[in-house]
């Protein structure tokens, strides 16, 4: 299964009535994109360490790129990505939860996921994109 | 530009610590003063977020409490924040720092 195939459940929880689901749409919106992320960067030749941190490293390739794009989407991952800790790790009730932000964290992955098809999609950018990232 | 909003803004000890530990005073009021254009703003919270599994440091994280009548440009007011944000400082700088808004 590919990444974006959390995002049907990510959509079916947001739209459930509980904060544990709500929780639950915010982690899976976020292993979405980061396994769509790396694998990206598995396609544009990136290898990780048995060792290494991946989620660290994800993040790291995308944040540290000069082009835009993907300092764009690094970001996006940075933020599900600090949402995910709290979703899963902060037990006291948490404000963001309640409302839409489950539904925004699914629509924000969907949305960067499709950015992420479209550099793939673009021989000119992908090449751009794969020269802006750090070695 | 969006105005300043006025809004109460709080800093944890641990955040003020990790942003004079950085020696990065200076980025980090920019970063609050553009957080503070987040249309609808109540209450700005600023606290150190810890790295948990994520194999990172740890974030100085900027919590953005919007009034509920703003939901609708939410989305898009987190990647305008986050889109001047890489813009405006270096990778190394912006890594420390997360905004999250949140609506009520």
């Amino acid at each position: 299964m590919q990444g974006r195939g959390f995002l049907v459940a990510g959509r079916r929880l947001a739209a459930a009535p509980t904060e544990g689901d709500w929780r639950g749409a915010v982690m899976v919106a976020y292993y979405a994109l980061f396994l769509e992320c790396r694998e990206a960067l598995r396609r544009w030749g990136k290898v990780f360490p048995r060792q290494a941190n991946v989620h660290h490293a994800v993040r790291t390739y995308f944040t540290y790129a000069t082009e835009s794009a993907l300092k764009d989407i690094g970001d996006t991952l940075e933020r599900l990505g600090q949402l995910r800790s709290k979703a899963s790790y902060e037990e006291s009730p948490q404000p963001p939860f309640a409302g839409g932000t489950s539904v925004r964290a699914v629509r924000q992955a969907t949305d960067t996921i499709a950015r992420l098809d479209a550099i793939e999609a673009d021989p000119v950018r992908r090449a751009a994109a794969i020269a802006s990232l750090p070695p | 530009m969006n105005p300043v909003m006025t809004a109460a803004v709080t800093v944890s000890d641990e955040a003020a610590a990790r942003v004079a530990e950085l020696a990065l005073r200076g980025e980090y009021e920019r970063m609050v003063e553009q957080a503070l254009r987040i249309p609808g703003l109540r209450r700005l919270r600023i606290t150190l977020a810890p790295a948990y599994d994520a194999g990172d440091d740890p974030r100085v994280l900027l919590d953005a409490i919007c009034d509920g009548a703003y939901e609708d440009a939410a989305g898009s007011a987190e990647t305008a924040y986050g889109a001047w944000k890489v813009r405006t400082f270096l990778p190394e700088v912006s890594r420390h720092f997360c905004l999250l808004t949140a609506y009520e």
